[in-house]
């Protein structure tokens, strides 16, 4: 896009307007990517002010030979996994214990509840998974991104990440058997016909659910 | 959805949570806020980057850069083509500043600290006493020192823009890393804070084989990296060689004890013990000095890393890794002795043992009364390599 490209040659140039610009641009992608990659309990905001700090001291090696957003998302990866790397070095400490926690009083819809309650387990699992695997699952899986987009973002070669992602759904998936929330909702699918309703629908989770039995 | 997919529901099953998770909104962020910090930070970044030819510019009728590439085909490059043994007497002359090409650059004074200069690398001297003490601003790179211990107070101290590293005798590397200064103990400690308060830099302490990263405004942000050797060493340091645990003790509030009194936990094989569970009793080590008077949070903090460190020592001699969530409930007396400690659920008898000799190696602020605190402990091993 000559526009975008004329913001990143002036961004380079050292034109503060048009880093702006990229950063107004580029913001909810990078934000968006942290969220998934970084774990609940990081401060987005500043993993997302770093990614954009790294940006600009990094963006005079931008030599256009991969898409800028290729290149975007392998900066805010590499930051992600230093942030997590960095966390995994330090004490988990978590310090004294409130005595006088107090359960949330706010009363969920069933539905919602146990959404929320499958994607925390689920998130926790995903946090369990090795680094690299877990990467490249976050980056196809919830993410979207083709393994050959994921190669140029990990540095790694495609079958690589094939491999890591083959790994990483096995892992997840008999850890998911472990876990009761999750082990329910996967019987779902080997319901008679559930792989089927999935196939040829388009909403694969309400036909997954409709195949549960009306769960959802 | 392939034929394969077809035949594993739980793949099935895990790309409808992949999009179930997909489709959670992203948390509402402080937009305005993250462009006012992030731009902030690019400016105050451009202007440490002006400061470092400002000064070089300033000594350009030295001749330094000459001397600087002379000594660097001679892999040693002294200020002013001289060792400061023959030619410093007194007081240094400041602003003087010392650089290194492709090799490494190094500047000795005897009795006091031998300064490595990485290549590339640049540092402006401060201020420096022979013998006595030296002050350096590291302009770019980074530097290795070895810093003899001195009773006195400060010896040595690198500024990197406003955060200081100082210390009393160590060896230890500070490398500047775009906006942040990058400390890596070897041996001893080294504390870390803002600058301009000579022989009382106050702030955070980076104990030997820690690494950590500093901000450069005077330190008001640290994040700790992984340590060069993760491993603890398997046999305790001797008392020639002080290596201490690792520790990460963050500022004291405004009164409390300074972080430098939060000494690491020697490394003591614990007693066998029974295997059944009971109160952790706090067993004073009479051949020691004195346990440091800590305030409540630094004494918290410096007891999980204590903890901490029985857990690594576990886990680096097992075969199995395993993960530690227990809450330690203390009860401490007005003296700030700990009476006893109580983890629920129980740890294994080495763990419970190993942390007695923890608890019984440090003491809290003294308070009017006997008090409790429960302490949340959860370990878990360092990620596995993919």
């Amino acid at each position: 896009v000559p526009d975008a490209d004329d913001t990143i040659a002036r961004s380079k140039g050292g034109d503060q307007g048009a880093f702006r610009q990229l950063f107004a641009r580029h913001r909810a992608e990078v934000a968006r990517l942290v969220y998934r990659m970084a774990g609940a309990d990081a401060d987005v905001e500043d993993l997302v002010q770093e990614v954009f700090f790294q940006v600009h001291r990094s963006l005079k090696d931008f030599r256009g030979q991969s898409k800028f957003t290729t290149w975007l998302h392998r900066v805010t990866v590499n930051v992600v996994l230093m942030h997590r790397r960095a966390a995994r070095s330090r004490p988990q400490l978590v310090g004294p214990q409130a005595d006088d926690v107090q359960p949330d009083p706010r009363i969920l819809p069933d539905e919602d509840a146990a959404r929320l309650e499958r994607l925390r387990v689920f998130a926790r699992l995903i946090d369990a998974l090795p680094e690299k695997k877990r990467a490249v699952f976050i980056l196809h899986e919830i993410e979207g991104m083709a393994p050959s987009e994921i190669a140029k973002i990990v540095a790694a070669p495609v079958l690589t990440v094939r491999t890591r992602l083959f790994y990483a759904r096995r892992e997840l998936a008999d850890r998911m058997r472990l876990e009761p929330v999750l082990a329910t909702f996967a019987d779902g699918f080997r319901r008679p016909g559930a792989a089927e309703t999935l196939a040829l629908g388009a909403d694969p989770i309400a036909r997954a659910a409709k195949a549960m039995g009306g769960a959802r | 959805v392939t034929l394969l997919a077809q035949r594993r529901p739980d793949v099935l099953a895990l790309s409808a949570l992949a999009r179930e998770a997909a489709s959670q909104p992203l948390p509402a962020l402080d937009w305005e806020g993250i462009e006012s910090r992030l731009f902030d930070r690019i400016a105050e970044s451009a202007s440490l980057e002006t400061d470092a030819p400002a000064a070089r510019v300033s000594r350009s009728s030295r001749s330094v850069l000459a001397a600087a590439l002379a000594a660097a085909a001679l892999a040693l490059l002294v200020l002013r083509g001289a060792t400061p043994s023959q030619s410093r007497v007194g007081p240094a002359a400041s602003d003087d500043w010392m650089t290194a090409g492709d090799a490494p650059a190094e500047l000795t004074d005897d009795g006091l600290v031998k300064l490595r200069l990485a290549p590339g690398s640049a540092l402006r001297i401060v201020s420096w006493r022979r013998g006595e003490s030296m002050l350096v601003a590291l302009l770019r790179g980074s530097i290795h020192a070895e810093v003899v211990p001195r009773p006195g107070g400060e010896a040595f101290a690198v500024e990197v823009a406003r955060t200081r590293v100082a210390v009393h005798g160590t060896s230890f590397d500070v490398t500047r890393s775009g906006d942040e200064a990058i400390v890596a103990v070897g041996r001893g400690s080294v504390a870390v804070g803002p600058a301009g308060h000579p022989g009382e830099t106050e702030g955070w302490l980076v104990v030997a084989p820690e690494r950590a990263a500093f901000s450069l405004d005077g330190a008001s942000s640290a994040r700790w990296l992984a340590p060069i050797n993760v491993r603890l060493p398997a046999a305790p340091p001797t008392a020639a060689e002080p290596t201490t645990a690792a520790a990460a003790v963050r500022p004291p509030p405004p009164g409390a004890a300074r972080p430098a009194s939060a000494r690491a936990l020697p490394l003591v094989e614990p007693p066998p013990i029974a295997p059944e569970p009971r109160p952790v009793e706090a067993a004073p080590a009479p051949s020691e000095p004195e346990p440091a008077v800590l305030s409540r949070e630094v004494a918290t903090t410096t007891l999980v890393l204590g903890i901490r460190q029985c857990y690594e020592r576990q886990l680096a001699t097992s075969n199995v890794a395993f993960s530690v969530h227990s809450t330690l409930a203390l009860s401490i007396a007005a003296d700030g002795a700990v009476q006893q400690g109580v983890f629920a659920p129980p740890l294994s008898p080495t763990l419970t043992a190993c942390a007695a000799q923890a608890l019984g190696r440090m003491r809290f602020e003294r308070s009017s009364s006997t008090w409790e605190r429960k302490v949340s402990v959860d370990l878990s091993p360092p990620g596995r390599a993919d």
